[in-house]
Order: C-alpha cells, then sequence, then structure tokens
C-alpha cells in the first residue's frame, strides 16, 4: 500500500508491537498498516469510538466487486439482493431495515425520501473511492435513519497527480460493464485547478435460470411449482453513473464542486410467482430512475490557533422516479407514475482543539438544514423541512490513550417533536496491542414520503399518522492486533457484542383482509456478537475471515425477525504476489434464513463459493508496458460456483454460476 | 519470468473461455427447498399465504380439501388428528396449464387477450367423493378435480355450435364451436352483452369491449370465476366482472351456465347453449349454493356482495347486496332477497342441516347476515316467466325472507383488544355446529372464534353466548402470531361419540397459510 491515510496510521498503532513484550509508547512510529485486504478495522473520521470499517475500492482491483459485494462481505452486514447485476440490493446493519442505515454521499445523505431506502445497484464501484462503514453508530452525525449504522460513500476526486483509471468486463446473461476515470490539475491563470470526471456503465439482460421453491411441509409432504426451473425475463438493465469534481484553492480554504449522477432503466419482471414457463413474471412493467447530487463545499485550514478548519457546504439532490406496467389495465388503468423529490440543503461543520491540563479536548459543532420536497403524480405534493444541531467533544487522557466522546444532536422536522439524540463513547487502549471501545447511543427515524403518504390504491396506501421509530443501540468490544506470531504476520482480531432495542418500528403489515399499510409496531430487541480475524502469511497468503451471530425477536411475542439470517460467516484468501498475481477464493455461509413474520418458513442456509484469478501485465516486465500504464490487469471471476440457489427472499431469485472477464488499467 | 509469462497466456486464455462458454448454472440444481414448520399445534401450513377455498369432502367424513394459491394445489387434509394432516396435493395448473389444453396459460392468454394471464386460485366446492370444483381467475375456468387422490380430472369440454342467443365465439378459450376436445377445466372467460345504455356499478356507460362482437352496443369479458355449484345436471359458476379495483367498479354480475353430465366417472361439460348466462340482481356474485327445499325442489341460490372495496367498515360497502333464487331447470332468477348495504362475505350460503336457514358472514363488518329459506318452497315463485319476486316483505302475497341484513345484522359482540376498527372493522366466515343448534363465526380482524346460540323449534332466534380467543387479532402486538381466520367448517358427526378429534376446521392466512384444528364442542384429548 503506497498511501496513508490517518485511518491507517491510527491501525498502525495497534500493531506496532508485539502482543505484551512492549510497554505502552503512543509516539512509537508506525509499522506497515495492517492490511490484509481492502477492509481496515480501526477509526472512522468523526466517529472515532465507533465499530466500523473503512474499505478501499483500490484494494479489489481486478475483481469486478459491486459495492453489495463489498458490504456484504463485513460483519455485521446483510445484503439483501432482489437479483443479479443491475437489480436492486438494499443493506441491513445488525438486523436493520434498509431505512434504517444512513448513506451518504460525499457527506450528502443519498437516502431516497421517498422510500427511505438506499439501492445499493445504482452506485458504480469505479467511481468509488473508499467506503466508511460504521455499524450501531451515526446518529448524532446524521441524525434520522442511523439506527443500524451509517456508510459514507467517498467519492474518487481530483489530484494533483494526473490519474487515469479504464476497466471493461464482459460475461455471463449478456453482462457488460465499463468505465473510465480522470483526475489532474491544471492552471487556471495563476489559480491551480483540481479536476475529475468519471463515467460507469452497465448493461445486462439479466436473463438468469433460477430454480423455483418447493415447499416441504412439516410431515414431510411437498409442493412445487411447475416447471422447476424458469428463467428471469423483462430483466434487462442499463445503467450509467457520472461523477465531476473540481477544486480550487480559494482565500484560507478549499472551495469544490461534486456533482454525481446515475441514471438506470429497465425491465421490472416482479416475483417469481406461478405456475408456467414465466413464472408469473411480469413481461411488460420497466422503470426508470436518475438522480443528482451536487454539492458546492468550502473547507478552511485552521483559522485560529485551536482552530481545526470550517467546512461549509451547499448542496443539492434530486431523485426521479418512474413506473409503468400496462398490465394492470385488467382492472383499471395502466400504471405510469412519475415521483421527483428535490432536496436543497446545507451543511457547516468546524473543530476546535483544547487542551485543560492533561486532558486533550476536541470540540465539534456541526449545522445541518434541508428541506424535501416530493413531486408526483399520483399524489399531492408534500414538503418538508428538517434542521439540526450537533455539538461533540473528544476527550483525551493519558496522553490519548483513553477517549471519551459525549455528543448531542438536536433535531427537527417539520410535522414531528423536537428528537433529542444522545451519545456516549469509549476507547481505551491501555497498550498498543489492545484497543476496547464501547457505545451507547439513541437513535430515531421519521418517517419517509411513501410510508406516510402512498396513495390509497385500496389493497395499499400509506398511514399518516405514523410516529418516529425510537431505538437505543449499546455495543462493546476489543480489537487485539498482533505484528508477528510466528509465520502469521499483521494478525488482527475484533470482537463486539452488540444490542439494540427499538419502538414504534415502521413494519408494512396486513391491516385488514384486502390491505396492507405501514403501522408502528410494539418493541423489538437485536442483539448479537461480530467476530473478525485477518492474517498474513508471508507477502503471498492473505487470510480474512468474520462471523456474526444475531438474534432479532419481537417483545411482545418473542417471534424471530423475518428477513435476517441468525448467523452469516465469511471467509476470503487471497494468494499471490498482490502487484502481479491475485488468485482469491470467496465462501460466504448464510444461515436459514425466516421469510415469514413468526418464523416457520425459511429459506435454507447456503454456501456459496466464488473465486478470481488477476494478472497485471505490467507486472511483466518482458511486455515493457511500465511506460504505458502501472496496471493493466486482466481477471476471470467466477460467482457462485456451485450454482446455489440463491434468494434472499422468497420471490426473487438471484443468478446461479456466472463467469465473467475483464481488464482494468490505471496510469 | 517464463514462469509469469505462461501465467498470462493462461489468464488470457482462461478470460475468452469465460466469454465463449459463459458457463452459466441453471440457478440451483439442487433445487430450492422451503421449509414449512408448524408454528402453532393445532395448525398445519401449506405453502405461500394465501389459501383460497376450504371444504369438507362428501360422504367422508374426516377429509377436507383445501385450495392454496402459490403453487396452485388442492391440498387433501386428514381432520382425525390435533392438527390437520396433509394426505396428499394435487397441481392445479401442472407446468402454468389450468385447462389441460397443452399450452401455458399465460401463453394461451397472451395470444387471445394479449394479456398474459395465469390461473389465480379460488373457491372450491366438492360436490361428491370423486369431484370437486376449483374455481380460477385471470386464466377464468372451472378445473375438474378428484378429492379422494387428489388428482385433475379429464372431461370431454365441448363449445355448442352457433344458435339463437348463443355464439361459440363468445367463449375465446373453448374449442372452436362445434367441436369438443378433453380437458381438465372448462373456461369462464366469456363475452358478456349487457345491452345498450348498461352502466357499471359506478354508473359509468358500458362501451364495446374489441374482442366480443362488435355489432353488441356494449360488451365485457367476464372476469373474477368465484362460487360454483351443480344443480339439476348443469353447472353454475359466479363471475364478479370487476372493472376497477382502485374505484370499486363492477361490471353487472353474471352467473354462466354450462351443461353438465357426469356419467360412469366420465364428465362432458358445454356451456348452455340457450341460456348461457343469467345476470345477477347485485353486483359482484360470489357464492353460489346448490339448495333443495323441503319439498325436494332443487335450486341455486347465488349471493352478492354489491360493490365493495378493498378497505373496512361500513364506508366500504358502495351497493345493496342481495341473494338471488335460481331455478336451475328454468334458467331463470325466480326471487331475490334484498339484503341492503351489507357487503356479506364471498362464501357461498351456509345452510343448516334441516334446509331452513341460510347464513352468511360480511366482508366489512364484524356482523352476520341470515335469511329464512321456507319461503322458497312456494311454488308461486317458479310460475311464468315474470320478473323475479322480491322476498322483502313488500311483495304482496310472498313473506320478508330476511332474518338479518345490512340493516339489522347480526351483531357480533365485540371483544376488547381487538383490531383497530378504522382498520379493521370485521370480516367473519359463518358455519353450522353438526346439530344446527349454533353458528361458528371466525373474525379475521379480531381473532376470534364467536358462537350463537340457535333455535330453530319455533320462530329462529339466535343469541350469541360465547367468544372464543382462537386466533389473535390483527394488531401490531401479534404481528407473527397465528392471525387471519376466515372460513371455518364443522365436520360432521357427533364430538366425542363419531370421533375424538377437532371438531371446527379453520383456515388462516397469517402469518402463513395453515389450516387449523379447533375443539369448540369436542372435548379434549
Amino acid at each position: 500500500m503506497s498511501r496513508r491515510s490517518p485511518l491507517c496510521l491510527a491501525l498502525a498503532l495497534l500493531v506496532a508491537r508485539a502482543a505484551g513484550a512492549q510497554s505502552p509508547d503512543p509516539q512509537a512510529s508506525p509499522v506497515d498498516e495492517m492490511v490484509i485486504r481492502g477492509v481496515r478495522t480501526g477509526e472512522l473520521a468523526g466517529e472515532p469510538t465507533a465499530f466500523g470499517e473503512l474499505i478501499r475500492t483500490g484494494d479489489y482491483v481486478a475483481e469486478r466487486k459491486s459495492l453489495a459485494d463489498l458490504l456484504s462481505e463485513q460483519p455485521g452486514v446483510f445484503v439483501r439482493r432482489f437479483g443479479g447485476a443491475g437489480d436492486p440490493a438494499e443493506l441491513s446493519i445488525r438486523g436493520s431495515t434498509s431505512q434504517q442505515v444512513a448513506v451518504s454521499i460525499d457527506g450528502v445523505r443519498a437516502n431516497s425520501a421517498l422510500t427511505g431506502g438506499f439501492d445499493l445497484s445504482r452506485v458504480c464501484v469505479p467511481l468509488v473511492d473508499e467506503i466508511e462503514l460504521a455499524r450501531g453508530a451515526g446518529a448524532t452525525r446524521e441524525g434520522s435513519g442511523a439506527i443500524g449504522g451509517a456508510i459514507n460513500l467517498v467519492t474518487r476526486s481530483g489530484s494533483p497527480e494526473a490519474t487515469n483509471r479504464v476497466s471493461g468486463s464482459g460475461g455471463a446473461f449478456d453482462t457488460w460493464e465499463g468505465s473510465a476515470f480522470r483526475s489532474a490539475s491544471t492552471s487556471l491563470g495563476d489559480r491551480s485547478l483540481d479536476y475529475s470526471l468519471g463515467y460507469c456503465g452497465l448493461r445486462t439482460k439479466g436473463d438468469f435460470e433460477f430454480a423455483r421453491p418447493e415447499f416441504e411441509g412439516p410431515d414431510g409432504d411437498t409442493v412445487s411449482f411447475e416447471p422447476s426451473h424458469a428463467k428471469r425475463i423483462n430483466n434487462e438493465r442499463t445503467q450509467h453513473g457520472a461523477t465531476l469534481g473540481l477544486g480550487s484553492r480559494v482565500g484560507p480554504g478549499t472551495l469544490r464542486l461534486g456533482e454525481y449522477f446515475s441514471y438506470s432503466d429497465g425491465g421490472e419482471p416482479g416475483i417469481d410467482c406461478c405456475n408456467g414457463e414465466d413464472a408469473g413474471q411480469n413481461p411488460d412493467a420497466s422503470s426508470t430512475d436518475w438522480s443528482n447530487l451536487a454539492q458546492l463545499r468550502y473547507e478552511t485550514d485552521a483559522l485560529t490557533r485551536a482552530h481545526e478548519g470550517l467546512q461549509l457546504a451547499l448542496y443539492h439532490r434530486y431523485e426521479d422516479s418512474q413506473y409503468h406496467d400496462p398490465l394492470r389495465a385488467l382492472f383499471g388503468d395502466p400504471v405510469d407514475t412519475r415521483a421527483g423529490i428535490s432536496t436543497p440543503g446545507a451543511r457547516a461543520e468546524s473543530a476546535w482543539q483544547l487542551q485543560l491540563g492533561p486532558v486533550a479536548q476536541r470540540l465539534g459543532l456541526g449545522l445541518d438544514g434541508f428541506r424535501d420536497h416530493l413531486d408526483a403524480d399520483a399524489q399531492p405534493s408534500h414538503a418538508r423541512a428538517t434542521g439540526a444541531v450537533r455539538l461533540s467533544d473528544e476527550i483525551g487522557f493519558w496522553d490519548g490513550r483513553a477517549l471519551l466522546v459525549p455528543a448531542l444532536r438536536a433535531e427537527k422536522t417539520e410535522g414531528f417533536d423536537l428528537q433529542w439524540i444522545p451519545a456516549l463513547g469509549a476507547r481505551l487502549q491501555p497498550w498498543d496491542w489492545l484497543r476496547l471501545r464501547a457505545n451507547a447511543t439513541r437513535a430515531y427515524r421519521t418517517p419517509d414520503f411513501d410510508e406516510l403518504y402512498h396513495p390509497d390504491q385500496g389493497f395499499i396506501r400509506g398511514n399518516p399518522d405514523l410516529e418516529a421509530e425510537d431505538a437505543w443501540s449499546f455495543d462493546a468490544g476489543f480489537e487485539l492486533a498482533l505484528a508477528q506470531l510466528g509465520p502469521i504476520a499483521d494478525a488482527q482480531l475484533a470482537a463486539s457484542w452488540f444490542r439494540r432495542e427499538i419502538d414504534d418500528s415502521i413494519v408494512w403489515v396486513q391491516i385488514n383482509a384486502t390491505t396492507i399499510a405501514p403501522v408502528n409496531t410494539g418493541e423489538a430487541t437485536m442483539q448479537g456478537v461480530e467476530l473478525a480475524l485477518s492474517f498474513r502469511v508471508t507477502d503471498y497468503v492473505r487470510v480474512s475471515l468474520n462471523h456474526t451471530e444475531l438474534d432479532s425477536e419481537r417483545d411482545a411475542t418473542s417471534e424471530d425477525l423475518p428477513g435476517v439470517p441468525k448467523r452469516e460467516s465469511f471467509a476470503r484468501v487471497q494468494l499471490g504476489p498482490p502487484d502481479l498475481v491475485k488468485l482469491v477464493g470467496e465462501w460466504q455461509r448464510t444461515d436459514d434464513l425466516l421469510v415469514a413474520e413468526g418464523g416457520g418458513r425459511s429459506l435454507p442456509d447456503r454456501s456459496v463459493w466464488n473465486a478470481s484469478l488477476s494478472l497485471n501485465l505490467a507486472g511483466l516486465r518482458w511486455l515493457r508496458l511500465e511506460r504505458w500504464s502501472n496496471a493493466l490487469w486482466v481477471y476471470v471471476e467466477g460467482n457462485n460456483l456451485s450454482d446455489e440457489a440463491v434468494r434472499d427472499t422468497l420471490a426473487f431469485p438471484q443468478p446461479g454460476r456466472n463467469l465473467a472477464a475483464g481488464f482494468e488499467a490505471i496510469w | 519470468m517464463r514462469r509469469a509469462g505462461r501465467a498470462g497466456a493462461g489468464v488470457v486464455a482462461a478470460c475468452v473461455a469465460a466469454l465463449c462458454l459463459a458457463c452459466e448454472g441453471s440457478g440451483g440444481s439442487g433445487g430450492l427447498v422451503v421449509k414449512d414448520e408448524r408454528t402453532d399445534p393445532r395448525c398445519t401450513p401449506v405453502a405461500n399465504s394465501l389459501p383460497s377455498g376450504l371444504a369438507l369432502v362428501p360422504g367422508v367424513a374426516d377429509e377436507a380439501v383445501l385450495v392454496q394459491s402459490q403453487p396452485p394445489a388442492l391440498v387433501r387434509f386428514d381432520l382425525d388428528g390435533d392438527a390437520p394432516l396433509v394426505r396428499g396435493d394435487a397441481s392445479l395448473a401442472p407446468n402454468g396449464d389450468s385447462d389441460g389444453d397443452g399450452v401455458d396459460d399465460a401463453v394461451r392468454s397472451q395470444q387471445v387477450l394479449a394479456l398474459p394471464l395465469a390461473a389465480v386460485t379460488g373457491e372450491v366446492t366438492a360436490v361428491h367423493a370423486r369431484l370437486a370444483l376449483v374455481s380460477t381467475s385471470n386464466y377464468e375456468g372451472v378445473v375438474f378435480t378428484d378429492p379422494s387422490v387428489p388428482a385433475l380430472r379429464m372431461a370431454q369440454v365441448e363449445n355448442p355450435d352457433d344458435a339463437p342467443g348463443f355464439a361459440s365465439s363468445d367463449y375465446p378459450f373453448l374449442p372452436p364451436g362445434g367441436t369438443e376436445t378433453t380437458r381438465t377445466a372448462i373456461s369462464t372467460r366469456a363475452c358478456v352483452y349487457p345491452g345498450a345504455g348498461a352502466s357499471d356499478s359506478g354508473n359509468v356507460a358500458i362501451a364495446k369491449d374489441a374482442r366480443c362482437d362488435a355489432a353488441e352496443p356494449a360488451s365485457f369479458l367476464t372476469n373474477l370465476t368465484a362460487g360454483t355449484a351443480i344443480a339439476a345436471g348443469r353447472l353454475f359458476a359466479a363471475t364478479s366482472n370487476l372493472r376497477n379495483s382502485g374505484q370499486a367498479r363492477f361490471y353487472p354480475g353474471t352467473v354462466l351456465v354450462y351443461d353438465l353430465e357426469e356419467t360412469g366417472g366420465a364428465l362432458r361439460v358445454r356451456p348452455h347453449a340457450m341460456s348461457p348466462l343469467l345476470f345477477t340482481s347485485a353486483f359482484n356474485p360470489t357464492g353460489v349454493t346448490r339448495y333443495v327445499t323441503a319439498s325436494g325442489r332443487e335450486l341455486v341460490l347465488v349471493s352478492e356482495t354489491g360493490a365493495i372495496g378493498a378497505g373496512t367498515g361500513t364506508g366500504n360497502v358502495r351497493t345493496q347486496a342481495a341473494i338471488d333464487v335460481v331455478d336451475p331447470v328454468a334458467l331463470r332468477i325466480v326471487a331475490t332477497i334484498p339484503l341492503g348495504f351489507a357487503g356479506p362475505a364471498f362464501e357461498a350460503l351456509a345452510i343448516d342441516r334441516g334446509n331452513r336457514i341460510g347464513m352468511l358472514g360480511a366482508s366489512s363488518k364484524r356482523q352476520l347476515y341470515g335469511v329464512d329459506l321456507r319461503p322458497l318452497d312456494d311454488a308461486r315463485l317458479y310460475e311464468g316467466d315474470g320478473p323475479p319476486v322480491v322476498l322483502d316483505g313488500l311483495t304482496a302475497g310472498f313473506p320478508d325472507a330476511r332474518l338479518f341484513d345490512g340493516d339489522h345484522p347480526l351483531v357480533l359482540p365485540e371483544q376488547g383488544e381487538g383490531a383497530p376498527p378504522a382498520q379493521c372493522d370485521g370480516f367473519t366466515h359463518v358455519t353450522w355446529s353438526h346439530d344446527a343448534t349454533e353458528l361458528l363465526a371466525t373474525d379475521y380482524c379480531d381473532g376470534d372464534v364467536s358462537r350463537v346460540r340457535v333455535d330453530l323449534s319455533g320462530a329462529p332466534s339466535f343469541q350469541p353466548f360465547a367468544v372464543e380467543d382462537a386466533f389473535a387479532p390483527l394488531t401490531t402486538d401479534s404481528l407473527g402470531q397465528e392471525r387471519g381466520p376466515g372460513p371455518v367448517r364443522v365436520r360432521p358427526g357427533v364430538p366425542g361419540a363419531d370421533y375424538t378429534g377437532p371438531d371446527a376446521f379453520v383456515m388462516i392466512s397469517l402469518p402463513k397459510a395453515q389450516l387449523c384444528a379447533l375443539r369448540i364442542a369436542s372435548p379434549g384429548p
């Protein structure tokens, strides 16, 4: 790794010495980064006590990972997919719903104000540099929605050194992907201007074959869909994504303009529901959606001695979604709806360093305000404004070995009560090789527009009387890091326990025999354990493993919550000199998955194997490519090699075994 | 260097191979087994969450058949145990072909209607131990099954030649006019001509359907096949004819009439060429019941909900309900019993073993409706061919057959802590106890079973006297528990004497489709 971030430096402190052999020495020089793969368990900016990961997409070069792939490999995270490439995928952290995870792009909230969730399939990984994942944290920074946790996608941005990236791949189901990115700096008069431009695209027919469910009753009787296999139809999709970044020094700071655009258009096959060759899929429905996020950000250096800097941002997010279904003409008019949501907002953040005797403090102040405006064909327009103030402190003792982080956010959304979100985190690092953490925080979520105002279509409607969801999260754990232990190097073991108590959780349920609507449900509890282990044996063998145990239930009935597995395990082995050849094998086991409230109906457990082989042609000196490119990777990969029947929900199949090949060049 | 070169060549070769072969899997060569476990010792789950029909098998005291929606199947149950035991199932649409014409329903529907519609299962009528009729919607039809196996039954399906009042082309899913073929179902998709100036339940004029006879001023295709019955050698199938679900508008209701012969185990069925359909008095005919009067006259009773929405409560009922009395020989509606703004449930009338009283549940309220069937023995009803006699007490010389209607329902007592009325104000199904001394009524909203004592020794009297907390109410605190009871059946025989198992069987739909066994009158083990 050539790049070192503060996170990595902090992490390096963990592994600076072998276990117990050294006395604490916070000034010790960091050793080489402890990175087994692209995930760094350490400290997230702004969330120093949170359990989280920083995922660098560059560490997965030539592996064609989607955002759903990268996140699903993390402990505590479950990604619910509704198909293959280009099909929707949503995120669950520690048993949360997708609406209970705050997703930001370059610090600006990207959750849909219409549905509350975030579709991971709409993000092009080649345009993303880093993914910050905070589990069970983020409520005081992000406000409404960060009940399960938060992720921030940091897009690739301009840099003083010119960088060019191109990638392309093709594979099963007529799936083609490509991307191009350039960042550099240029002179504009006497000013230096950083810029970046990125594009990525995906086109897929998505016509994968899938196995259909066979239901086995308690007395061994079975009933099956016929035929036993079907092919996904009307599942073609085209996606485009683009970024633009401009940055220049202005006065005491840097002014940056960032643009993130995504577009997606394709068929909507719907559910696998019925007997017959097409399995009841919808051959004609389609959807188109696009979104644009623009941000103008000004970041200053320290304005005074104690000041750490000021960040001011103006942003605007627009999302537009259209859905067309001519088949609904059977009992009414064809469905042809459009909804657009415009969200202008502003944010300010600053911090000050204070030293009070032996106690070092970092005081932070943040202000945030935005307004969502919904304009839709099928319902009246709605708008609501939200404003928030955040205060935080980072109190360091014993040269930073102990850190206490209290924070408080006050947030008010039109139509809902003022919410106070307190949080307290603690981090203790008695030795360089051991770090302990604990957190307690409140979180909440205001209902999204769809939950409140979904038009009454008889069988489905919104509920304008919904209350906000309310939750308390607690977690504690440790990270143990060993620089060298026999042949094993850079070993890290992390374990965390978490518990979340949520009330008024919003669930779409059957409210009478024919109507589904969202309602505030009673109390529910989720608790579990996350374990992660990673190490390397020489530079040629890198191993990482993680495991999550999750127990979730409704308090009133003690019934399990559906939709998330009780346990999930992941293992990855990477062989070969990392700059020349990568042979990667991955295994993910997912436990039985409840698909009905109250238990009793579950999808079977599964083990999915993936593998890839990548070669950096620029590393082959006899090809003399180094004059042209730092890296020219070619690769072939296979996913779901054992051809498992994979589903995260009962009615949405995922692809079986599939292969792809591609290249990625960087110069 | 050489080693690296070989590795590079290997990777390139692999890439090419991947692109060329694509090597796509079948998405689960080992299949995908979804396990359904018993979460309530009284209940046995079946696939998915929308069971659509339940019937006891006549002549077989300890068996019932249930229709599950997805995958579409008829499931046979043994009722003797503490929980019903599955004894087998039959696919109702093998490989997507519910009528056995050799073509996937969706494909055939696309060819005929330009809409790829698959069969969605509905009601089941167990005619006798070897014949049960299952109605299907979207791909409209009545499927013939043998519940004793269970299995599909073959039938000779005929489309008669054109005749006055009958056009074979009005049945686009039947074989060509004047021909017959072997199938497993008969299509109930038919062109209907309500006449000039006809309007739907929302008073919106009915235009021409391009798929029907262009010479007719108004037309539509039947849809949502509901209840069925066989009487006088004829098959009667009600079609709801929904026009717009969002606005709860219905075309005029129809009952399709077919000639049906069953000889030596062979079935033969064809549309009745002289009178292929009847228009019902009210919108949305759903329940169809064969009824024999005390004097032995065979009738067909059709219950019609009127136009109703997809909500709950009084406001959900848009037009008036009725029960039509059909003479299955003369093929005309001889009488109608108006029920007012009742919005009855979709089931067939529950008739006591003395053939005296017919009861209906309610689709939108926690109440029941009932009619006295004795006036149907009046021979004057069947004389001539005039309009139906309205049995509301206002027609001279005829009694009021209504016991409980929309204005005067049999209200089931409320329990505390039920479903919020604004969300679920009641949805009831009703049946009689084995000796006709009690009514048992389930309420989907509150999850309970109400018991109503009935005295038929003189003027009928009804007295609710107990409420059994059989299932959980539809509240937010009960998510995941057994809820949403629907149709209820009581097995024949004296509990404790003729059998020792549970006596009442209820189909529930939440959190998943299940058939549950209750001991209401049957003593515990």
